[in-house]
């Protein structure tokens, strides 16, 4: 934790709050996060994850409070947030008639890369995605298309990646290649990653810290490691993830 | 190339290449175009063979009827092509322009990059309108070739200015169906709805606009003369001098059918061609103002 602290916070919320129809799908978030982390953001369908990450990334806005990513206010410096991230929605999907270097060109152009073909390949080689350049998309599978849709995310260098329920509909094999994918990301590049997920064995393999999120309210936040050791009595993060949630009902 | 603007119009040409939907209808209208042109071919050589019949039989010694006919009157029904085809074609692209990008779920992605809405939808809109003039700089070269092969002779230079200039205001006639279409495609919930809307607003614009002004047949309206108010003083007189500026399908056969020289047109197209470039302005200024991230984002069904 002190090693967090002495980081600086890299995304940062403060009673971030969002409001649909009288509906609160965010209710006043403080959430700190430090550079280089592999933050997971847990909770179940409808606890307001997919919300946090679209304001975050500048899709949406918030109702109430604030949120600064690398250091930019998410509703005045909108702009200089999108330059500073990558983002993997949910299900991406593309342009499934182009090929995935036309679509990535698209992309990195309007990352305003200047010289985006060596840039296109270095992301393709990174992901071990090198030679699937002249492919359309309608031929990729879904694990495929996640690998694509993290190349357009890596290509202009960002500093935060946003990944939302990057497993979801993945097979065993897509799923520890994008895990590898993500640490080698964090590891090699020093991005710090902002995961929402449903799968608590992703989290426990690639995270080093977490946030509990149910019906808009952030139960908890803290790094893995302190999260397992604060539960000596619970066999998994699983355990402690019911355990929180059940305390909050 | 890092301008958003042209970087989102360069990948709306990239998308309409590959969507098989949109080059059906560009190679349908470039088509009618020819099948306008072959019209008034055949429509030529007939009536040149029954004179020249007549003339060996010795049934006339009148001229020959096309001998005073003006080049561009070969490919009149163009004008028609234009108004029923091209706007629907402009429609169509316009609703699958931002239909596509919401099916595709690459709105989001879209938005993770430095770009605002306005500079998505003038790309978007910069894209759609250099395709329609594609479509009509093909067609109008097409027509060139046609009225060459037809006549035996090079068209005049005024001719030729004729020409392009009639396809120019085609292309002006057609942005707002384009931008519609893009608006519709922009806020629509379902699908099809996306379509009714504008089709429903391209049918009261060609038809019930200016019949509200003239009681004619809503066939006759196609033809490229102008509408004509029943008689002096009455209601209908009231309802043309107020509706005429804004029936912009009114305003483009008027101009056309003086630009292509058709019988009986005359006056000054330009109170035309002001219409059309101020209706097409503010549709474009409409969706550049009206069209919404929030809207975008919105899950489409069906």
């Amino acid at each position: 934790m002190a090693d967090r602290l002495e980081r600086s916070p890299i995304i940062f919320t403060e009673t971030l709050t969002k409001t649909y129809d009288g509906t609160h799908a965010l209710k006043k978030i403080d959430l700190t996060i430090s550079e280089g982390e592999i933050f997971g953001l847990l909770g179940h369908n409808g606890a307001g994850k997919t919300t946090a990450v679209s304001i975050l990334t500048t899709l949406l806005g918030a109702s109430s409070g604030s949120a600064r990513v690398c250091g930019f206010d998410v509703g005045r410096q909108s702009m200089d947030v999108r330059r500073s991230i990558g983002y993997l929605p949910e299900n991406v999907e593309f342009y499934d008639r182009l090929t995935l270097e036309e679509n990535l060109l698209y992309f990195a152009r309007l990352s305003a890369i200047p010289d985006p073909r060596p840039r296109i390949a270095a992301a393709l080689e990174f992901l071990d995605f090198t030679g699937h350049g002249q492919e359309k998309l309608e031929t990729f599978s879904k694990g495929m298309r996640q690998r694509a849709g993290i190349a357009q995310a890596i290509m202009h260098e960002p500093k935060v990646l946003f990944l939302d329920e990057p497993t979801s509909g993945l097979d065993p094999q897509g799923v520890i290649q994008l895990r590898l994918s993500i640490v080698r990301l964090n590891q090699d590049l020093g991005m710090t990653i902002f995961m929402n997920t449903h799968s608590l064995t992703e989290v426990t393999r690639t995270c080093t810290s977490i946030g509990i999120l149910r019906n808009g309210e952030l139960l908890y936040q803290d790094s893995l490691e302190k999260t397992m050791a604060a539960f000596p009595e619970q066999a998994s993060l699983e355990d402690i993830y019911l355990n929180i949630d059940s305390s909050a009902r | 190339m890092s301008n958003p603007i042209l970087v989102i119009a360069r990948q709306e040409l990239r998308a309409a290449r590959t969507n098989r939907l949109s080059v059906l209808l560009l190679a349908i209208f470039i088509g009618m175009v020819l099948v306008s042109g072959f019209i008034g071919w055949a429509t030529h050589h007939t009536v040149t063979q029954v004179y020249e019949e007549s003339l060996q039989q010795g049934i006339t010694s009148a001229p020959n009827p096309f001998s005073g006919q003006m080049p561009l009157e070969l490919i009149q029904n163009s004008v028609i092509y234009v108004i029923l085809i091209g706007a629907l074609a402009a429609i169509v692209l316009g609703v699958h322009s931002s239909l596509d990008d919401r099916k595709a779920g690459a709105i989001d992605l879209i938005f993770s990059r430095p770009l605002s809405t306005r500079q998505y939808v003038s790309g978007k809109l910069l894209g759609l309108q250099t395709i329609t003039g594609a479509a009509l700089l093909i067609a109008a070269i097409t027509s060139w070739a046609i009225i060459f092969l037809i006549r035996s002779e090079m068209l005049s230079l005024s001719v030729t200015l004729s020409l392009i200039e009639f396809f120019f205001l085609a292309w002006l006639f057609l942005v707002p169906f384009s931008a519609l279409g893009f608006i519709s495609g922009s806020v629509s919930k379902r699908e099809t709805s996306s379509l009714l809307i504008p089709i429903l607003v391209w049918v009261f614009t060609a038809f019930m606009l200016p019949q509200l002004g003239t009681a004619e047949h809503p066939v006759s309206l196609l033809n490229p003369v102008r509408a004509q108010p029943v008689s002096q003083g009455s209601f209908l007189e009231f309802n043309h001098a107020v509706i005429g500026p804004f029936s912009i399908t009114d305003r483009f056969k008027g101009a056309s059918a003086v630009l292509l020289h058709l019988e009986g047109a005359t006056g000054s197209p330009a109170f035309d061609w002001l219409a059309l470039l101020a209706v097409g302005l503010i549709a474009c200024l409409l969706a550049v103002f009206t069209v919404r991230l929030k809207r975008l984002r919105r899950p489409l069904y069906e």
